[in-house]
């Protein structure tokens, strides 16, 4: 993600942050200076390289930076006017904030201390900035916790809103893989509810706990990957029935012909409904008529 | 090599390192890297205090004797370059820290690594075993996560294209207040100046890229951002199915029993959602009122049906 690190700027940067960090890190090896930046071993030895040129006026032996790292370790020797820690960026604060706001959230109520902590930092670092109104998204916190249940094996129980089936379960879930599709998060996990291997969109999970994995055989019963294919006309312009079904802005213009996958006929049944007219199922036959049975069935409420 | 990085450097070191203002001509003749024509090398300084003050290193102008008409001078005075957080124990650069690893792989990750950079620079030992959180992870990634959070800092007004109900795209012009994320979606909240109102974006809805104003302070924060007066709008009254349609009855200001059913009453806040909501729940749900409703339901299910006959 990082931008390309050879700008002359972000390398400046980069080099005053080198400093205070080298100073506080003498015989760092080159191979965890440069994880702990985040650049290639290559990028940093051009750094080095630069920051060895650099001194007070003069720049005789006597003023240069001293630089050591031949053998692959870094020590640093009379770079004191740039020993002191750099102040932070408010992007550098904000990117805290943002991090303590989550940590906030997932720190357990009894944990008190850590709590107060917590609070203390963010208005310190909001009184560097002024105030700013920044949240981070609350389900992001069950990332963590699933990660580490894929990590250590181990079983949650979750409190889970499927929407084709219009219901909030408690299910216990063994999670073993994770994944993305166009930016939405989902993880795969043996339901020891449902008896099978069964695929959860992370951000509708609204709860999740750590529980010892009940006994009995995980691997059994097929995976649940039966998915639905299908043809839908574009009636009107709609932003909500893009979002729902997935498809990209662009692909819903009036007149064209869209392919939708779907986990299961109930949920498409009920995405199209959703879409109040914009979008129509062609193809399959099968699926047309179930929502114009499930249409029929609506209507009938109001007859 | 750069040179220019390498001349930044010794200008920050020489700046620091005075306890008196430089005058340009002292530093056009010590700091290595100023050369060429002196209005080369007085671009060349321009540009570099410039860019200096982008990384937040404040340069000050000045003179020590103000009785004497000397040449104004310049210096860096190291309480305004050094990072300054109080007093932080081992538990607070630990609970920093997994703050700023948060970020792996998503929008901030370049501004908290330099951050997580920083106060592992502090000498102060991090005490991770006091803790007991998980490591979190923020998802967003976003391409305009970075440029709406530094302006919301700086007060500055953005522009950008923005996907309406009907997939239309107007521009904006937003005084943005504030950044919040909500079950795997970024929203921004501000004003929209051209409507004078509140209003909230959801980035991924932002075509393209946002443009930030290269002024700040353009505007100051309300007390209340984006609130919305609920008990003001009008009410639906909604018969669900027992047991079903609980993502409606989350909203519902209140509920009664009535035999397979219950009639809950909804606030109606945004009408288009409201509906396609309902259609959702297909027979599950049925519009008692108000009547446009109703009938607006009515018809969409009408039109759904001539078109799947």
């Amino acid at each position: 993600m990082s931008k390309n690190p050879a700008t002359p700027l972000d390398q400046t940067a980069r080099l005053l942050d080198l400093v205070p960090f080298l100073i506080s890190h003498q015989g760092i090896s080159l191979k965890d200076l440069s994880s702990h930046f985040k650049v290639s071993e290559e990028v940093l030895l051009d750094d080095l390289n630069t920051l060895w040129m650099c001194g007070l006026p003069g720049y005789t032996p006597l003023e240069l930076i001293d630089l050591a790292f031949d053998s692959g370790y870094v020590t640093i020797r009379n770079a004191s006017t740039l020993s002191p820690v750099r102040t932070m960026s408010s992007s550098e604060i904000a990117s805290l904030l943002f991090g303590l706001d989550l940590l906030r959230q997932s720190v357990a109520p009894s944990d008190t201390d850590t709590f107060a902590r917590i609070e203390k930092l963010s208005q310190k670092l909001q009184s560097r900035i002024g105030k700013v109104a920044f949240s981070a998204d609350p389900s992001d916190r069950f990332h963590s916790v699933i990660s580490k249940a894929i990590v250590d094996r181990s079983s949650l129980s979750i409190r889970y809103f499927s929407l084709s089936n219009d219901e909030v379960s408690l299910r216990i879930v063994s999670p073993f893989h994770f994944f993305s599709i166009d930016g939405d998060e989902y993880f795969e996990a043996f339901c020891h509810s449902a008896k099978s291997i069964r695929t959860f969109k992370l951000n509708r999970v609204e709860q999740a706990e750590f529980v010892p994995t009940p006994a009995g055989k995980q691997e059994s019963g097929a995976k649940d990957s039966s998915k639905v294919r299908a043809l839908a006309k574009v009636h009107r312009g709609d932003r909500a029935a893009a979002e729902v079904l997935a498809l990209s802005y662009g692909l819903v213009v009036v007149g064209a012909t869209v392919e939708i996958d779907a986990f299961s006929t109930e949920w498409l049944l009920r995405a199209i409904a959703s879409s109040a007219g914009a979008l129509s199922v062609e193809e399959p036959t099968a699926i047309r008529s179930a929502i114009s049975e499930g249409i029929s069935r609506t209507l009938a409420l109001y007859e | 090599m750069s040179r220019k990085s390498e001349r930044l450097v010794n200008l920050t070191i020489a700046l620091l390192a005075t306890k008196r203002y430089l005058t340009k001509s002292e530093i056009f003749r010590t700091v290595d890297g100023y050369e060429g024509t002196p209005e080369a090398m007085e671009r060349m300084f321009e540009r570099d205090k410039d860019d200096l003050r982008g990384l937040g290193i404040t340069i000050e102008l000045g003179t020590f004797d103000p009785l004497f008409e000397d040449e104004a001078g310049y210096r860096i005075t190291p309480a305004s370059y050094q990072l300054d957080l109080g007093k932080l124990e081992p538990q607070d650069i630990a609970i920093l820290s997994l703050a700023a690893s948060a970020w792996s792989g998503a929008a901030l990750e370049k501004e908290s690594t330099s951050a997580l950079v920083k106060l592992n620079s502090l000498g102060i030992e991090s005490d991770a075993d006091s803790l007991s959180i998980l490591a979190p992870r923020i998802g967003a990634v976003d391409p305009n996560f970075k440029i709406v959070t530094d302006a919301i800092i700086r007060r500055a007004q953005v522009s950008f294209n923005y996907t309406g109900t009907d997939l239309s795209i107007t521009r904006k012009e937003i005084w943005p207040y504030s950044l919040k994320g909500d079950k795997g979606s970024w929203y921004l909240i501000g004003e929209d100046i051209g409507l004078k109102e509140n209003r909230t974006f959801r980035l991924d809805r932002i075509q393209g890229d946002v443009t930030a104003s290269k002024r700040s302070e353009m505007f100051t924060l309300p007390e209340q951002i984006g609130t919305f007066d609920y008990s003001q709008s009008a009410l639906a009254t909604l018969k669900v199915r027992k047991n079903r349609g609980s993502q409606l009855r989350n909203l519902a200001s209140n509920s009664t029993e009535s035999g397979e059913w219950d009639l809950i009453e909804i606030p109606i806040v945004n009408s288009s959602w409201l509906i396609s909501s309902i259609l959702w729940h297909l027979d599950d749900v049925e519009v008692v009122s108000p009547f446009e409703l109703r009938s607006h339901v009515i018809a969409n299910l009408k039109q759904m049906q001539a078109l799947h006959v």
